[in-house]
């Protein structure tokens, strides 16, 4: 478990530490805990805008409306 | 993802994930809300089968950007398998959303644009609605 874990050291404004911790207490969750979970969903958030930045592009190439989807799905789909 | 189990569940099928990424609107808002962990969304691997194939055959989708979506959308959704619950008939997604709803005793709502699924309203007492 220790070697999948990497400590890092990281400088956050004092203000928003006082913040984070008042969301540990309430929540019964310490620091690291909450940090990497607003990691993943800030990493996740970036992957589903490039996704959609990508997917944008296709429906316009394709010159899909709201109402083709459940068509194409009825056309393709096996 | 979050395994609080006050978390509300939703059951999606393929024409949300199709709306959310082409589109926005308010299937990008659940995706976000399963995202931020305030809701859980609930796929199967037919509809991941089905969501790739759609996007390659009928959207212009190279296959390393399908793939991309489904493992984005394996990594903020529960996606079960499709021998979940009483088999009904031949292998059909549509079905599928409808099997899994149920199968998983949490399931809140279901939600799709199909409209013939729209139209049942309900399936053992789970809602079947529209998010557009």
């Amino acid at each position: 478990m220790a070697q999948d874990i990497k400590i890092v050291s990281v400088s956050i404004p004092l203000k928003l530490v006082q913040e984070l911790d008042q969301v540990c207490d309430h929540e019964h969750r310490n620091r690291s805990e909450l940090y990497r979970e607003a990691l993943r969903q800030y990493l996740k958030m970036r992957r589903w805008h490039a996704l959609r930045e990508y997917s944008a592009a296709k429906g316009s190439a394709a010159g899909t409306g709201h109402i083709d989807v459940e068509k194409i799905i009825e056309e393709i789909a096996v | 993802m979050s395994t609080e189990s006050s978390t509300e569940l939703i059951a999606v099928d393929t024409g949300i994930w199709i709306e959310g990424l082409l589109y926005g609107g308010p299937a990008e808002e659940l995706v976000k809300m399963a995202v931020s962990q305030s809701i859980k969304l609930m796929t199967c691997e037919s509809m991941l089968l089905e969501l790739s194939q759609v996007l390659q055959d009928g959207l212009g989708f190279s296959p390393a950007g399908a793939r991309e979506v489904c493992r984005f959308v394996r990594d903020c959704a529960i996606v079960v398998k499709d021998d979940e619950g009483p088999a009904s008939g031949p292998f059909d997604p549509r079905a599928s959303l409808l099997r899994m709803s149920v199968a998983n005793g949490a399931t809140a709502i279901a939600a799709t644009e199909h409209s013939r699924l729209l139209r049942l309203d309900q399936h053992e007492e789970i809602p079947i609605v529209s998010i557009m």
